[in-house]
């Protein structure tokens, strides 16, 4: 009788010994290596002319200060322009910009309508996984992208732990926003991705987590804090188990907008370490 | 059967001046494409993810690092490149759209005529970790130790995912359902 290992070693021969690569791929490394070549010596030109105009701004900006003539001139059009178009920030990932431009329907985090931007999708997965979903001091993976505007970004509670894949993409202002979450450990199956809630709202999927407890939250747009909790169970003995449920929620006036956040919080300290999030609407 | 595996990857001198892309690419982008296909379905995506990784390894200056550690470099990367697009997919299929019946079942169906394809099959649904250690064990004959530093994970833990991985493949085979 063939072991499984001889059929394995089998399987992988007849499967490999089939692939062959074509034959212009070297052509389509360098290609690719030369668009990010491109790319690269553009964003160095763009930080190059965007520090130029910043210290442009601010010799116009002392010059304006110091002298009464300027002020009364040129100088304080040039300086009230170059103020509310530069908004310093505290996070050297994070710029401030208008919110013009950016669907809120589509952005799990950050809030669209609010100022704040990320040009770095790993800090920006940083910010959602330890403000929004209640990691403490997650372990970041890099970001693997998955076309020019979109990637993932693995966060883990600790260095073993099962990986958090946070969805990233690049709005319609270039910064960028986290659109939705997913761990294998936490499969919701209803609602879906861009669900229109209503309370009582049924939930169900698959889990499998710690006693197999999953913890349930609704957030709306512009409050960090749920407006409805729950939980459900899955299975906590290392395979997947259905669960359902039920949300019971009161949606304040006026929000359309909302994120449903299923996570496993530790057994030890209560910290998030896995978490599945979707966008949902009113 | 090991000759025929192993001359696909055999070590060359280009791994000793892995300065050179055009070396490096002739020595390793055809076993990393082929180790790919192990996890994916479709070739053109088993190329794109292993060009993926020449370039971030590339970018990165790894080369600069270690040579000698470029095969591990890009084997990581290819391996890394693999999950994230299984992930992606699982996510677009189950979280952010409708299951595509007509996709899925291309998918599937693009085994069912290989006599090979049930145990790839098997292969395929097992955790990440685990087929990922039997891919690089019984595709590149890697050591457990060039596995685990391939993977970032011990050698006990290599260990420990090829045992689950064959047992869970064997009663798979043994019992399809």
């Amino acid at each position: 009788m063939t072991s499984a290992e001889d059929r394995l070693r089998a399987a992988i021969t007849h499967r490999t010994s089939a692939v062959e690569p074509s034959p212009d791929a070297l052509h389509e490394i360098e290609e690719r290596l030369m668009d990010a070549q491109r790319s690269t010596n553009r964003n160095r030109l763009l930080l190059a002319v965007a520090a130029t105009a910043a210290a442009v701004a601010i010799v116009v900006g002392v010059l304006a200060l110091t002298d009464e003539d300027t002020v009364d001139t040129a100088g304080t059009t040039t300086t009230e322009a170059t103020t509310s178009s530069s908004t310093s920030t505290t996070e050297a990932t994070t710029t401030t910009l208008p919110s013009a431009g950016v669907d809120a329907s589509v952005p799990v985090f950050p809030d669209a309508t609010s100022s704040r931007r990320f040009d770095d999708p790993v800090a920006l997965a940083q910010a959602f996984a330890t403000e929004v979903l209640g990691f403490v001091d997650p372990v970041m993976g890099e970001l693997a992208q998955g076309d020019s505007r979109s990637g993932e970004v693995e966060v883990r509670g600790f260095a073993e732990g099962r990986p958090t894949v946070v969805l990233v993409r690049q709005l319609e202002d270039d910064t960028w926003f986290v659109i939705g979450a997913v761990v294998e450990s936490i499969r919701l199956d209803v609602p879906e991705q861009g669900a229109t809630l209503t309370s009582p709202q049924a939930l169900s999927g698959a889990a499998m987590a710690f006693e197999g407890h999953v913890a349930v939250r609704l957030y709306v747009d512009g409050d960090p804090e749920p407006i409805a909790e729950t939980f459900v169970t899955g299975r906590g003995d290392g395979v997947m188990g259905d669960f359902a449920g039920e949300l019971v929620f009161d949606v304040p006036d006026g929000v359309a907008h909302g994120v449903l956040v299923l996570f496993e919080p530790s057994a030890k300290d209560g910290s998030t370490i896995a978490a599945t999030v979707i966008r949902v609407h009113f | 059967m090991m000759a025929c595996i192993a001359a696909d990857h055999a070590p060359t001198p280009a791994s000793g001046v892995a300065s050179d892309l055009e070396a490096l690419y002739h020595s390793e982008y055809r076993s990393l494409v082929r180790l790919a296909s192990l996890l994916l379905d479709d070739v053109g995506t088993c190329e794109d993810v292993v060009q993926d990784a020449f370039v971030q390894v590339w970018q990165r200056n790894l080369r600069l690092r270690d040579p000698a550690r470029l095969p591990a470099y890009l084997r990581s990367a290819v391996l890394n490149g693999a999950r994230s697009h299984l992930r992606h997919r699982l996510v677009r299929r189950r979280h952010l759209q409708p299951a595509p019946a007509a996709t899925v079942a291309a998918e599937t169906s693009a085994l069912a005529g290989d006599p090979t394809g049930e145990v790839l099959r098997a292969l395929r649904s097992l955790p990440a970790r685990q087929r990922e250690v039997l891919a690089l064990r019984y595709y590149l004959d890697l050591s457990e130790v060039d596995i685990a530093a391939t993977l970032g994970i011990s050698t006990g833990a290599v260990k420990t995912h090829a045992h689950r991985g064959l047992a869970t493949l064997a009663a798979r085979l043994e019992d399809p359902r």
